[in-house]
């Protein structure tokens, strides 16, 4: 049981189910490990891109700066 | 095709996209490569398509704004990551405009956390010049796994470039952890010959010989041969082969020795490493299973006299299969004159041989009697001396 919970828990950080051949070879732990690191990176980028837009804004010339907001927000 | 070395890359490429070290994946080398690149991609593909609207707007807008100024949003607000992330969707000739008006430092922080399966259009529209600058910042930073990633989407210009930006070590690595190996052949097709015999040197001062063995695993059998020719060349046979025993990675090495040349082929009996039991076993082991005894027959008749007591000995021990086939090799290749003086050494190799001989056609039979008749070793040939007769 503990097995599909950490298969299911990487398959729903993946979006898709993980190759089945690892699946079989990893324990839980290390399945469960795995599906950790992926969400940290997920939240690592999005939360990158969020400051990074905010940041594009105060850059864009005035002359720009309304088009590009109409378009970006 | 080592498994090993493959799960080994992949370990190295993940950790790449998952922003952790590499070390810490080591519980991944149970499982395959091709598992390993399953999940990466999964990975990968999460990671970009997280955002996507997010990021198609940002490139729509960049459509509004001149290349320069495209450029300089690129890089004092977007940074690095968002720009790669963005690349793949601009227009490609948008986005190699803006790419001439940033320095090589950024383009190699974009290309840091590019994926170039979606950015392939812009890649393969970049002018060779700017790609080498950009490879010799990667090299600096020694952001292999990044432009591993590249290999795959450079025309031959560009990857001439970069390669001449990056040293014979950073080739090796590159090679190692590179996308689209099936592409490794041309792109060391590329490389003249003095950076083939660096290359193999680096192997040897860095430890990176499993990086070349992987290297010759994924190049064509003429290329192999003379990689195998130019380790000769240089002196370096002993360094790996000694590294082939160690890592186990005979099955790499020893199918390249049919492609190198004679006088190659023999220098590998003066070689330290024959003098020892284990690795010699090792080696008539792999030569069996990819049956290699054409190559490797000439060599043991230039062994050392105790590596030939050691080699009559383990083959004494093979399986009757391997000992046909030796000696039909021998047959075919007219090779008597060099397994019949091993045959003499050991007695009970001898007696194995009984039923081989009996299974050997009268012509190949009489060949071989009459090979150890002119040698003057019928006598010393035991029972098989007999079965010849």
């Amino acid at each position: 049981m503990e097995f599909n919970l950490a298969a299911s828990a990487l398959g729903s950080e993946l979006g898709a189910e993980p190759p089945s051949g690892l699946v079989a070879v990893l324990a839980p732990d290390e399945l469960q490990t795995l599906a950790d690191s992926l969400g940290t990176a997920k939240r690592r980028q999005s939360e990158a891109l969020e400051r990074a837009i905010k940041d594009a804004l105060g850059h864009v010339p005035f002359v720009f700066r309304g088009a590009v907001e109409l378009i970006l927000l | 095709m080592s498994v090993a070395l493959e799960t080994r890359a992949e370990i190295i490429k993940l950790a790449r996209v998952l922003g952790t070290p590499a070390d810490q994946l080591g519980y991944l080398e149970r499982a395959s490569p091709d598992d390993l690149r399953a999940l990466r991609e999964q990975a990968t593909d999460k990671l970009f398509e997280g955002d996507r609207d997010r990021l198609h707007k940002l490139a729509l807008a960049s459509r509004l704004l001149p290349a320069g100024i495209g450029a300089g949003i690129a890089r004092w607000a977007l940074g690095a990551l968002l720009s790669a992330r963005v690349t793949g969707l601009l227009v490609p000739r948008k986005a190699v405009e803006i790419a001439k008006h940033l320095p090589s430092s950024f383009l190699a922080d974009i290309a840091v956390e590019l994926d170039p399966r979606r950015a392939r259009e812009v890649i393969e529209r970049m002018p060779a010049w700017q790609v080498g600058e950009v490879a010799a910042e990667l090299a600096r930073r020694n952001e292999h796994v990044a432009m591993g990633r590249f290999v795959g989407f450079l025309g031959d210009d560009a990857l001439q470039a970069a390669m001449e930006q990056i040293d014979d070590a950073g080739l090796l690595r590159i090679a190692f952890v590179m996308e689209g190996k099936d592409r490794l052949d041309h792109v060391v097709s590329l490389l003249p010959e003095p950076r083939l015999a660096g290359v193999m040197h680096a192997a040897d001062r860095g430890g990176l010989w499993p990086e070349a063995f992987d290297l010759l695993d994924h190049l064509s059998d003429e290329r192999r041969g003379a990689l195998g020719d130019i380790a000769a060349a240089e002196g370096l046979l002993e360094s790996l082969a000694q590294t082939a025993n160690a890592e186990g990675l005979w099955d790499v090495v020893l199918p390249v020795i049919p492609f190198m040349t004679e006088a190659s082929r023999l220098s590998l009996a003066r070689l330290r490493i024959v003098e020892d039991a284990d690795a010699l076993a090792a080696i008539l082991d792999t030569a069996g299973r990819y049956d290699l005894w054409a190559a490797l027959l000439p060599v043991v008749d230039h062994l050392p006299a105790g590596s030939r007591d050691i080699v009559a000995s383990l083959a004494a021990g093979f399986d009757a299969a391997v000992l046909t086939r030796i000696v039909a090799v021998a047959g075919e290749r007219d090779m008597w004159s060099i397994l019949l003086p091993l045959v003499a050494l050991n007695s009970a190799l001898q007696q194995r041989l009984v039923p081989v001989a009996s299974g050997m056609g009268p012509r190949s039979r009489s060949r071989a009697g009459a090979t150890a008749r002119e040698m003057g070793l019928l006598e010393r040939l035991g029972g098989f001396g007999a079965a010849l007769g």
